[in-house]
């Protein structure tokens, strides 16, 4: 466990020391600067209810989180072959599984960081109506579930990608297909292979369970269900990504 | 009697005046009469179209209205309900027909709706209505931008100023 430490330090020092992963802080918190900001003066905006404002937050928060995540996994091995540093971490005596479970504890760090800044904007846009707890907890739960999944499927890509340049293209694809279903109309989201649509896919079924707890004020329990597919995805693709270490190969690799 | 009815009919058409759906035994009814949602809300409500005579309507036509009740308030009924108007058909002796109609809370207040059945072919006859339904919509609780500005301009100004300071740091080593 003490090369898992080393690692996971490693990666941290090299996200947030090495400036990266404040960049992206600062570009992720005036995004919901930006959003905030219209949701609270524009007045065609603030035709939205209170619940809403929040809800609409927080999803793009926990959205914009768990992007950020994906996009740290899918840098990780593709990314050390890239930079011909992967044969040094491979000779390392660290277990591989260890490797891959280091890395993605970085990754996973953007979406702490990413939930910790929208705090202030949830506690802002939710304040008076008893909503902020629940938000918060809702976005905690979702959102790491949701950050696990996306950034252990990044890992996992960029385990077995050429390059890292196709590693980043399939992740952010198959990230876009995820989204899409949340964006169909309302109509189609209705019947059994909507819903069934919705449930088996993590995102759009951790977004409906937010949007139950944050808008409609449903009890934990009553749309529990929902949390089926983000939980499962989660634990099967974590599991996936450390396993994968053991596939770690320096093919592709452009030096070393 | 029948006679004279028949008689009363001649002379009526002969004088130009259809018979109208009211004698034709033509009721609208509303599942409700009061409603109480909050602005922005869609909400549901049904109409039912009987004909409670002896003979076949002529090709009937609902269409849904809209109005303030206070003085005050203009209400658009376009942007209340996409579909306003429904063709009905006839209606056979002793039949009825249900129509689900769904409108949107546009404006705060009071508001009355009601649903006017008439003959499709535009004889100059007076329309039956359904009962007023009574709509009272509830302004909804939205924010208090006061203080939002030196939040969003805030916090990304701490972690670019957090960021500068750990490139500076960095640099120095």
């Amino acid at each position: 466990m003490k090369g898992l430490a080393t690692i996971t330090e490693q990666e941290l020092r090299d996200l947030w020391i090495g400036g990266r992963g404040l960049l992206l802080a600062v570009a992720f918190s005036l995004l919901l600067s930006v959003l905030s900001y219209l949701v609270a003066t524009n007045t065609a905006l603030n035709y939205l209810e209170q619940r809403e404002s929040v809800n609409l937050t927080l999803q793009v928060a926990i959205a914009i989180g768990a992007l950020l995540a994906l996009l740290a996994g899918a840098d990780t091995i593709s990314g050390e072959r890239e930079r011909g540093t992967l044969e040094t971490l491979l000779l390392t005596p660290v277990p591989r599984t260890e490797i891959t479970t280091g890395k993605l504890l970085g990754a996973l760090s953007l979406w702490v960081a990413a939930f910790a800044i929208a705090i202030p904007y949830v506690w802002f846009l939710g304040r008076g109506i008893g909503v902020v707890g629940v938000a918060l907890a809702a976005g905690v739960l979702v959102g790491t579930l949701l950050a696990v999944f996306l950034a252990s499927l990044g890992v996992l890509v960029s385990a077995l990608a050429a390059s890292n340049r196709v590693s980043l293209s399939v992740s952010l694809f198959l990230l876009l297909a995820l989204y899409a279903p949340t964006q169909f109309p309302t109509r189609a989201q209705q019947g059994w292979a909507g819903e069934l649509l919705l449930r088996i896919n993590p995102i759009a079924a951790g977004e409906h369970y937010v949007g139950k707890l944050v808008i409609d004020a449903h009890s934990w329990s009553r749309d529990a269900s929902w949390l089926a597919s983000p939980v499962i995805a989660a634990v099967a693709f974590s599991v996936a990504a450390v396993v994968a270490g053991r596939w770690m190969r320096l093919r592709g690799a452009s030096s070393g | 009697m029948n006679r004279l009815v028949v008689l009363c009919c001649a002379l009526a058409i002969a004088a130009g005046v259809a018979p109208s759906l009211v004698h034709a035994a033509v009721t609208v009814s509303a599942d409700r009469t009061e409603v109480s949602t909050s602005i922005g809300r869609d909400f549901m409500f049904s109409t039912r179209v009987d004909n409670k005579g002896s003979n076949v309507t002529p090709p009937l036509v609902a269409h849904l209205n809209v109005l303030s009740l206070r003085p005050g308030v203009y209400v658009d009924p376009e942007d209340w309900s996409s579909r306003r108007t429904v063709f009905l058909g006839p209606i056979a002796a002793g039949g009825s027909r249900s129509i689900t109609w769904k409108v949107k809370a546009v404006n705060r207040g009071d508001i009355g709706i009601y649903v006017a059945v008439l003959p499709q072919s535009g004889a100059a006859v007076p329309p039956v209505t359904s009962e007023t339904i009574h709509v009272r919509i509830a302004q909804r609780r939205t924010l208090n931008s006061g203080g939002i500005l030196p939040l969003a301009a805030g916090i990304p100004a701490l972690l670019a100023a957090l960021a500068v300071g750990v490139r500076f740091s960095r640099k120095r080593r």
